[in-house]
């Protein structure tokens, strides 16, 4: 230890070396959290090296701490994995004592435990540790009954903050790495399983579970998510959102079943999955509606079905509608949002057109991704464009209507300001260009750009 | 006794629809009384005039309103056997060029919104992603201005051609929607007849019609009833008359117009129109240039030899007259 790389493989030949990927780390750590799922909702990562684990009220499920605790030691064993685990009443002692010998501590056992361990396991700082040393204070008994006030003025308040957490004076919380979900109905199976048929018929008989608690709630579910936990450690987590809250176990079933189609073949089943856990992310408060008395499907309900669908297999953002903007720039006038967020009474665009009664219509029915440069040739530098070219291709033009002028906000730092025409070129195709700047006032050479095509 | 015989008439009603030969004389009278008297008015006014046909809805018959829709024109309505286009079924308009994107997409638009004045729901506007890049979305400001209400689109922008017809026969599934808009750019091989045809039935179990665009499409075997090309037309001198004169204003551009041609009609005959769409009335009005020349059903003839022509595909109910028409040949040499 603590010798070059180049000395140690002198000293051993066959030395196996591979370098250090920090990232990589960092990603099977958070892949072993997301597997640790599996015992409690509620796992957080602790430095680069452990995962907190808060089991409480979960260790019932497993038959107790100490059968959660093997089972959990073997599995990750199995698995390839050096582990040293423990279970406490706080984060401090479960931290020191894993890293000490591990097991259960019983509940209020964490002091004796911890007086015979040195202080670096109290995750103190290394400088604090040795200052602590160099007076001669190596074991955690030799600073548990000494007054707290010197202590904290000598060697800092987080040495004693530390010694509070551990002791269970101090409460400490624990961040969970995911979004706690409101309702979670889960599935073991002793042989795993990989079809989709089978894993169709869990999610259903899931749903059902669910649809009870969410009926006695009041409420539905507007973001579910599938956790498909693999024999190898792996996990896959499959979410769908809804516009609407369900709890119809068909509903979610037929989104999950778009969202199994649209991952296809990047869901590897491998050797099969163990446990199921279908959870509801977001649930909200959810008013049966009356049925029509004649017996007619809903046309809303249907629609509010499609969107659903198209998003589950498409993503959400990927269904959208037209939201007006409160902006004057023709990019901004409307935002895509997408339809499953958006509210019905939000979308309420004025009927405007009616002031354009007997004009011709001043914007173009489809506008580009962004505006496309183009080279014009002007007669005048102010006036309309005479022959342009866009995407390789010249245009003569024949008729044009404008300027209209658009300015930026001013507000909003200093852009050049735009004049708008619409053109008509030699073959009757209508094309909205700009010019973005006023010649020699704001810019010596305008440039100009295509934004929009007319019918 | 008269119930059995109404009974018989519906069936051979049925049948002749099933068989595509439904006689215009037992359309007309078993068509309502008001139908039948809009059928009897003139059809065929002086070549050049406008049509003054009031919108959609006004024209068709009463019980065909929902599944119908009735252009306005009478020269393209007249195209279909039952007068006005089938609505619950697959609809394909091509453009020869992306660039003219512009114009069909206008077109589209206006028959989508005349589909919204008869049904209700939601338009459902498909994008495929190169059509996004190369003629960008639809524009709410524009579609407002044109007379379709952008709070009733849906827009749908997947990442996969396969994903669009997915979308498309999703969406044509749906009975809350009032039309189903796709676009696709270029000719793609996922788009054969199966896919068609899936769609076609689709739309006609729920009676949602189905548009499908396709930019710089080939004419490709389809099973949708018909096909449409739509091609931009320069506007015409937009003018004011000064004393009874008229003075052309030249820079000012008419409203959106199009020569359309129906390439491929299997509810009756193919044909080609000069259209115009008034945005603020919301109706489609005919209009002929006489630099276009060409007029319904009958191409411009060969210069040389003056013959008449007979209209294409004529074995559809509606036959042309001038079938059978014997035609004297100038002797050669």
């Amino acid at each position: 230890m603590g010798e070059g790389l180049s000395d140690a493989c002198a000293r051993v030949p066959h030395l196996r070396t591979e370098e250090e990927i920090p990232e990589a780390d960092e990603a099977l750590l958070a892949a072993l959290a997301d597997w640790c799922d599996r015992y409690t909702p509620l796992v957080a990562l602790s430095g680069d090296d452990g995962l907190l684990l808060d089991i409480t009220g979960c260790a019932h499920l497993f038959e107790g701490e100490e059968a959660l605790l093997e089972d959990c030691v073997t599995r990750l064993s199995a698995q390839g994995f050096t582990v040293r685990a423990s279970v406490a009443d706080t984060v401090g002692a479960a931290w020191a004592c894993a890293r000490a010998k591990g097991g259960v501590i019983a509940p209020g056992g964490q002091r004796e435990v911890l007086e015979p361990l040195p202080l670096s396991l109290l995750r103190l700082e290394e400088n604090c540790v040795a200052a602590l040393n160099k007076v001669g204070l190596k074991r955690i008994v030799d600073v548990l009954d000494r007054p707290r006030a010197p202590l904290a003025s000598r060697f800092g308040g987080e040495l004693v903050r530390r010694l509070d957490q551990a002791l269970g004076l101090e409460g400490e919380p624990i961040s969970p790495r995911l979004h706690i979900p409101a309702l979670v109905a889960e599935r073991r199976f002793f042989e795993p399983i990989s079809r989709q048929e089978d894993m169709e018929a869990i999610i259903l008989a899931l749903g059902d579970h669910i649809k009870a608690q969410l009926e006695e709630r009041g409420q539905g579910g507007r973001a579910f998510e599938v956790a498909l936990f693999r024999v190898d450690g792996v996990v896959n987590r499959l979410m769908v959102g809804t516009s609407g809250p369900i709890r119809e176990p068909s509903f979610i079933l037929r989104l999950f079943r778009e969202k199994l189609k649209s991952v296809g073949d990047e869901l590897d089943a491998g050797f099969g999955y163990d446990l199921v856990r279908l959870s509801v992310l977001e649930a909200q408060s959810c008013t049966p509606g009356q049925l029509d008395l004649s017996g007619a499907r809903d046309e809303d309900e249907d629609l509010a079905q499609l969107v659903d669908r198209l998003g589950a297999r498409l993503g959400i953002a990927r269904v959208a509608r037209f939201l007006p903007g409160d902006s004057h720039m023709p990019e901004k006038r409307a935002a895509l949002v997408p339809a499953a967020t958006v509210r019905e009474d939000a979308i309420f665009w004025p009927d405007e057109h009616l002031l354009w009664d007997n004009t011709s219509l001043e914007r173009p029915l489809r506008l580009l991704a962004r505006p496309e440069p183009v080279e014009a040739v002007a007669m005048v530098p102010e006036g309309p464009p005479l022959r342009f070219r866009w995407r390789k291709a010249l245009y003569e033009v024949a008729r044009s209507e404008g300027p209209e002028r658009i300015a930026p906000p001013w507000w909003q730092g200093p852009q050049p300001t735009r004049d708008y025409f619409r053109v008509e070129d030699s073959e009757g195709r209508r094309f909205w260009l700009y010019r973005e700047g006023l010649f020699e006032r704001e810019v010596p050479n305008p440039r100009w750009f295509l934004q929009g095509l007319f019918s | 006794m008269s119930s059995r015989t109404a009974e018989i008439e519906v069936l051979r009603r049925r049948l002749a629809v099933l068989e595509g030969r439904l006689p215009q004389e037992s359309q007309m009278s078993l068509a309502p009384a008001p139908a039948a008297s809009i059928m009897q008015e003139p059809t065929h006014t002086p070549s050049g005039s406008e049509v003054e046909g009031a919108a959609g809805v006004c024209v068709a018959p009463a019980g065909q309103s929902r599944h119908r829709l009735c252009l306005g024109v009478e020269e393209l309505d007249q195209l279909s056997a039952q007068h006005g286009f089938k609505l619950g079924t697959l609809h394909e308009f091509t453009s020869t060029e992306v660039r003219q994107s512009g114009a069909l997409t206008g077109f589209v638009a206006a028959l989508a919104t005349l589909c919204l004045k008869q049904r209700d729901g939601m338009v459902l506007w498909v994008l495929d992603e190169m059509v996004q890049r190369e003629a960008g979305l639809p524009s709410a400001q524009g579609f407002l201005q044109f007379g379709l209400d952008p709070a009733r689109l849906l827009i749908v922008a997947p990442h996969r051609v396969e994903e669009v017809l997915w979308a498309l026969e999703e969406g044509s599934q749906c009975r809350a929607l009032s039309v189903v808009v796709g676009e696709m750019q270029g000719d793609f091989k996922s788009l054969d007849l199966t896919a068609t045809r899936r769609l076609a039935l689709r739309s006609e179990r729920s009676g949602v019609p189905v548009f499908l665009m396709r930019h710089s499409g080939q004419a490709a075997v389809s099973a949708a009833m018909t096909r449409w090309r739509v091609t931009p037309l320069r506007s015409e001198a937009v003018g004011l008359r000064n004393k009874g004169a008229f003075v052309p204003a030249r820079a000012l551009m008419a409203a959106p117009c199009w020569h359309v041609e129906l390439e491929k009609n299997r509810d009756g005959r193919p044909g080609s129109c000069e259209l115009e769409w008034n945005h603020a009335e919301q109706r489609f009005k005919r209009i002929s240039r006489p630099e276009c020349g060409t007029s319904l059903g009958t191409p411009a003839p060969e210069a040389t030899h003056p013959v008449s022509m007979v209209p294409r595909a004529g074995h559809r109910p509606h036959l042309p007259q001038g079938s059978g028409q014997v035609v004297a040949l100038r002797r050669r040499g």
